[in-house]
């Protein structure tokens, strides 16, 4: 299972993990890990198309993300 | 003044909002090109990247906001349907495309997607002014009849162009966008009027040889 899968996994987990009344907090971090999900996909998809293999996982790590 | 690498200035363009102004220009673009069929999954998901990002900021910084567990639901399930529609279309060339944007976004000038609506980048432009035959005949293309093609058409953008874009979309290598300055650079200056030529041979010879 892939980094961004897992993270939308959690995402679930988090809004689940109390039943019918979960708290808030559970609730913001939910929607922002949902955020870094698809975050991580598109950065892993661009990576993904990098030429050396064995440089993607560096390269993914480094790419210099700002707010 | 220093002069930056090319990753370094393609790694300066990468930030979140960055990211977030592609996928609005996308959204447009798409609108423009009268919503074709093929493009919805991919303006889709350009569309939840855009509001989950707007929701990150909600949940993260405004304390006010009430979240409940259906609206957080919500969003959720439109992540989960923005990555079906992802690796319903991820082999595409649009797809690819959008990808190149998002990590470098000064290449989504002038590029032109949609194949209906196509825009002529500025060395689309030159060469078409440089292949047009006596007739207005262009590459092989049926002659123009006297018609000059519409200036709306073409959209002026310095660089990267198309062709720039091209040549690293399959490869992945950043672009040496500074290289194409420094061919700039070096063209022979027969383009300088006399007096910026009297100039540049006075400050030659100005400057001290070693």
């Amino acid at each position: 299972m892939s980094f961004s899968d897992q993270l939308l996994e959690q995402a679930y987990h988090l809004l689940n993990k109390d039943g019918d009344e979960p708290n808030e907090a559970s609730l913001r971090r939910a929607v922002s890990t949902a955020y870094y999900s698809l975050f991580h996909l598109l950065i892993d998809e661009a990576v993904g198309n990098w030429g050396f293999a064995h440089q993607r996982s560096r390269l993914a790590r480094t790419l210099p993300i700002r707010g | 003044m220093g002069i930056c690498s090319p990753t370094q200035q393609a790694s300066e363009n990468i930030t979140h909002k960055g990211m977030k102004r592609v996928c609005e220009e996308h959204i447009k673009s798409f609108y423009i090109a009268k919503e074709p069929p093929a493009g919805i999954p991919l303006k889709d998901v350009a569309q939840a990247f855009r509001d989950l990002q707007q929701k990150r900021e909600t949940a993260d910084y405004d304390s006010s906001y009430p979240w409940t567990k259906l609206n957080a639901e919500s969003w959720l399930d439109k992540t989960s349907v923005a990555f079906d529609n992802w690796r319903k279309v991820r082999t595409e060339i649009e797809t690819q495309d959008f990808l190149l944007y998002l990590f470098m976004p000064s290449l989504q000038k002038g590029s032109g997607r949609f194949d209906g609506k196509r825009v002529a980048s500025t060395s689309q432009t030159r060469n078409s002014r440089l292949n047009h035959g006596p007739d207005g005949s262009f590459a092989g293309q049926p002659p123009l009849n006297g018609e000059r093609q519409p200036k709306a058409q073409c959209r002026h953008v310095m660089f990267p162009s198309r062709d720039h874009r091209d040549r690293f979309a399959g490869s992945w290598q950043f672009p040496d966008i500074w290289r194409s300055e420094s061919e700039l650079l070096r063209r022979p200056r027969s383009h300088l009027c006399d007096r910026t030529r009297r100039k540049t041979r006075h400050s030659q010879s100005a400057s001290p040889r070693f």
